[in-house]
């Protein structure tokens, strides 16, 4: 009957504790819900990197982690293409690029890229942006 | 290489966009067919439907100005227009599986067989994941 006891004793404390915690979670100031945006240019033509392609994104989220992950395809032959991929993690601002060696040849077709940018951050928010352009590069 | 205006060639230091949404309904019909949708580019541009962008913006001309039948935009791209074409959007709590399969097209857009269905196909798959995409559709 002791034992009962006792372990009746032990159980209502755990709920009463659990409890406890959990309202004082709640009551905890919550996520502040500011404006999280993403952005990413176009794919363009370096000015600071001549003969190279570069694109440029950022996460903007005051007071959290944020995240963004660049993918750039050039398109070559038939549905082939070539692939560049970048991930990178920051607080509240992020900014990556990514960059291709230029690949086109005068008296040719200018060259289609295309980039698939995510954006996310630590409340599982997620945003993707993009775009495709032809560059003589 | 032959050069026709507006689909290899564009002046220099200018990124170019048709906006084939506000062209006639043939013109889009050309520009989505495969091969002869190079031939919609000049016609577009004669129409006025060319724009550029300059890589760099020159702040002695005016904001918008003509070279030719393209119509420069000598501006920075606003925040809507960013939204507009996918550049840029507000992050929200959107991970449904319905989304990431929209994920995963969006992920193989660039596939297509026209340059403008491409673009167009991977614009609506973008303002399909942020929410956005009868507001787009309503701005044509």
């Amino acid at each position: 009957m002791r034992v009962f006891k006792f372990l009746g004793t032990c159980i209502s404390l755990f709920l009463v504790v659990n409890i406890f915690m959990a309202t004082s979670a709640q009551s905890a100031t919550p996520i502040r819900k500011a404006k999280c945006y993403g952005e990413s240019d176009f794919p363009h033509i370096s000015r600071h990197f001549p003969g190279t392609v570069n694109i440029v994104a950022r996460t903007i989220c005051p007071g959290q982690e944020v995240w963004v992950s660049i993918i750039l395809k050039r398109r070559s032959f038939l549905f082939f293409s070539e692939i560049k991929t970048k991930d990178a993690r920051g607080f509240g601002k992020i900014q990556s690029n990514v960059w291709m060696n230029c690949k086109w040849k005068p008296k040719t077709n200018p060259i289609q890229y295309e980039v698939i940018v995510t954006h996310g951050n630590a409340s599982r928010q997620f945003a993707p942006t993009g775009g495709i352009i032809k560059l003589k590069c | 290489m032959k050069e026709i205006q507006g689909w290899n060639t564009c002046p220099d230091n200018f990124r170019s966009e048709i906006t084939f949404s506000c062209a006639p309904l043939w013109l889009r019909i050309l520009a989505r067919t495969v091969y002869f949708e190079r031939f919609a580019y000049p016609i577009a541009v004669e129409m006025g439907f060319g724009r550029l962008f300059p890589n760099e913006i020159d702040p002695s001309a005016s904001e918008e100005y003509f070279i030719g039948n393209w119509k420069v935009i000598n501006r920075r791209i606003t925040d809507s227009e960013k939204v507009n074409y996918g550049q840029r959007s507000n992050l929200l709590e959107n991970l449904s599986i319905k989304n990431k399969l929209l994920f995963w097209q969006l992920i193989n857009a660039g596939k297509g067989l026209t340059f403008w269905g491409t673009q167009q196909k991977q614009r609506k798959r973008i303002h399909k994941l942020n929410g956005t995409w009868k507001i787009h559709k309503s701005a044509k």
